[in-house]
């Protein structure tokens, strides 16, 4: 049977050079308010930190896209507001989501705990085959460290997360933990076949005929 | 043809024997055929060493012609405008022309050369006597014998001094002196430093004294190095040409994927947004076409009779272009068309599509972000309304950039608010 979740397109440009495949995948960020998730994505998406970032109502939309060898990753990233009064919404953007990142601070212990209880959630109510990664964030501030790198990797071990601490301050490990993020998803989805994760978009049939014809120089 | 007497060193057409320099190679022969006629086998080696220099010659010069010739049939327009001759004698000067411009070539390339030499081993000398160091690096003309500026004959005294040319040392006043900034100097010693930091002036301002002729064969380097760098202005439109065609690709990827989508009786876009997209190249389609149009009315080089071709090859292209790749986009339905597909569509797709695919195919962009919505939270309202309002603006926003993926997924997200909203009315009501 054709694995519909590893469809993909490969598109041809007017050149001649051929593009590698591209899938769009919805990740979600999680956590505590006030651990860095907008400041993250803010580095991810648009390459800025700002010290005094407000806090985020509902749930913000971005989009961003890697590239990993020939395979284009388009995120398509909700970033929920941590405040509790917003917190009804988080099971919408999740439920849907191929991918989620759950964000603490390593300077505030409690942070770690909720983070936790967001894990366990998305185990239980997300699609299985959901990739999480941790991300324990504020690195830059590890004088003030409450959390333990080690006590947090051992979590992120025993539930197989992905883990990196990060800092959207000085950008350590922001784009590594997409990107970490990004080589673990197709695989993924090859691995559990096309499954109930995600309520997915019908195809538009092959984008490739219409612009390759009459084209001078294919 | 060098001999050393008395650890002197000459340079010329040298007889060998008696070391006068004869001038010329033909003198040289002549005088000693004449006056050591007795030496043949040293008149043998010498006829043979002219020859061969001869033959050297000879064979740069048919190179030289060659070159010569391919020159001036490219600048063939400069003879056809000159009056046809009548039949009778002609004598060709091209001979003639050639053995005097070599003749200066060479000695303006060496002259400029020994120049630049002198100005690299200036500027990389160490020490903090400058005119020490001037001094080493060429030798300053005796000023005793020199009694008037050579430029403009103005006899020195106590006001009007004596300089020396840092860079070959000659003698002139003080009027007639140019000076060379070390910036300027650097400049020319590395062309790299034509743009950027070297333009910043340094507070230290140091210059060279130097010579007009100096001057003068250093500006012609400067100004040959200028022109050969400056960009003409058909290379700045087609760049951007080139830069409007590299963006006009993603959106052609994503309007045919929408048309696609839309004739397939898809919902998945809406047509409206295709709509605007397509009027986005168009208006990408008509700038290419300015720019074409612009090249083509490029006034024609005049060292470059072909230029006028490259223009015109240009404008043809970029029309190619866009009748290939804008003009033949599909057209899209009118909305009474579409509901026809669409009609037709679900007739025959009774069976709802089981599959769920989590991957979606979409045309590749760069990251984007909708600015935040600023409204203020009200604590009263619902956060689900709060949010489907920050997503409707999302919505607009990513409509104005014509970013149509994102409306997809921005839509798909408030029809799933929507449908939750309705669900918790209702169950409130119950």
């Amino acid at each position: 049977m054709e694995n519909m979740a590893t469809r993909t397109q490969t598109a041809q440009r007017p050149n001649g050079s051929a593009q590698g495949k591209i899938c769009q995948f919805k990740l979600v960020l999680l956590g505590e308010s006030a651990v860095g998730k907008s400041s993250l994505v803010l580095r991810f998406v648009k390459g800025q930190f700002h010290e005094y970032q407000e806090s985020t109502i509902g749930a913000a939309f971005l989009t961003q896209t890697v590239c990993l060898d020939d395979t284009t990753v388009k995120f398509e990233i909700w970033d929920t507001a941590g405040q509790e009064r917003y917190h009804s919404l988080a099971p919408m953007y999740y439920r849907g989501a191929q991918a989620a990142i759950v964000v603490y601070d390593i300077t505030n212990q409690d942070t770690f705990g909720r983070a936790k209880t967001w894990v366990k959630e998305l185990q239980r109510q997300a699609s299985p085959n959901i990739v999480i990664a941790l991300a324990g964030n504020k690195q830059d501030l590890a004088n003030k460290r409450m959390v333990e790198f080690e006590e947090a990797q051992n979590y992120a071990d025993e539930n197989t997360l992905l883990f990196m601490e990060t800092s959207a301050k000085t950008a350590m490990n922001v784009n590594d933990i997409f990107l970490a993020i990004a080589k673990k998803l197709p695989r993924n989805e090859q691995a559990s076949g096309a499954s109930a994760s995600g309520q997915g978009r019908r195809l538009a049939e092959g984008d490739t005929g219409a612009r390759a014809a009459g084209s001078c120089c294919k | 043809m060098a001999e050393f007497s008395e650890g002197k060193i000459m340079e010329g057409f040298l007889c060998p024997m008696c070391h006068t320099d004869m001038r010329s190679s033909r003198t040289l022969l002549a005088h000693f055929q004449e006056q050591h006629s007795e030496e043949q086998d040293i008149l043998k080696s010498l006829k043979e060493l002219v020859g061969k220099a001869k033959s050297k010659i000879l064979k740069l010069d048919d190179k030289d012609l060659e070159t010569f010739n391919k020159e001036l049939s490219l600048q063939k327009y400069f003879l056809e405008k000159s009056v046809p001759q009548d039949a009778g004698q002609t004598r060709s000067h091209i001979e003639y022309f050639k053995e005097v411009r070599r003749e200066r070539l060479d000695h303006r390339t060496s002259e400029t050369n020994k120049l630049i030499i002198r100005l690299d081993r200036f500027l990389r000398a160490e020490g903090t006597d400058r005119k020490q160091i001037a001094q080493s690096l060429v030798t300053w003309l005796d000023g005793s014998t020199v009694s008037r500026c050579p430029s403009c004959a103005s006899s020195f005294n106590i006001t009007r001094r004596q300089h020396h040319c840092r860079l070959c040392g000659s003698i002139m006043c003080n009027s007639c002196s140019c000076f060379l900034t070390y910036d300027e100097a650097r400049n020319i010693i590395s062309p790299m430093y034509f743009d950027g930091k070297s333009q910043v002036q340094r507070t230290d301002e140091e210059t060279l004294r130097i010579c007009v002729h100096c001057a003068n064969m250093l500006d012609c380097r400067r100004s040959l190095q200028m022109s050969q760098n400056m960009q003409l202005p058909i290379c700045k439109y087609y760049e951007k040409l080139q830069q409007i065609k590299y963006e006009i690709e993603p959106s052609l990827d994503l309007f045919n994927k929408m048309y696609k989508s839309i004739m397939s009786g898809d919902v998945t876009y809406q047509l409206q947004d295709a709509q605007s997209l397509k009027t986005a190249i168009a208006k990408q389609a008509e700038l290419l076409d300015a720019y074409g149009k612009k090249i083509a009315s490029l006034p024609p080089e005049p060292n470059i009779p072909k230029a006028i071709n490259l223009h015109n090859a240009i404008r043809r292209g970029t029309a190619v272009f866009i009748k290939e790749h804008l003009l033949s986009l599909p057209v899209l339905p009118s909305p009474a068309e579409l509901e026809h597909i669409k009609q037709e569509q679900s007739l025959r797709n009774e069976v709802p599509n089981t599959y769920n695919i989590p991957m979606k195919r979409v045309a590749v962009t760069t990251g984007w972000s909708p600015a935040a919505v600023d409204a203020a939270p009200e604590t009263s309202e619902d956060p689900l309304i709060e949010q489907m309002n920050i997503v409707r603006n999302y919505i607009e926003q990513a409509k104005k950039e014509n970013r149509f993926d994102e409306v997809v997924s921005l839509r798909e997200n408030l029809d799933m608010l929507k449908k939750m909203y309705r669900k918790k009315v209702g169950a409130n009501h119950e």
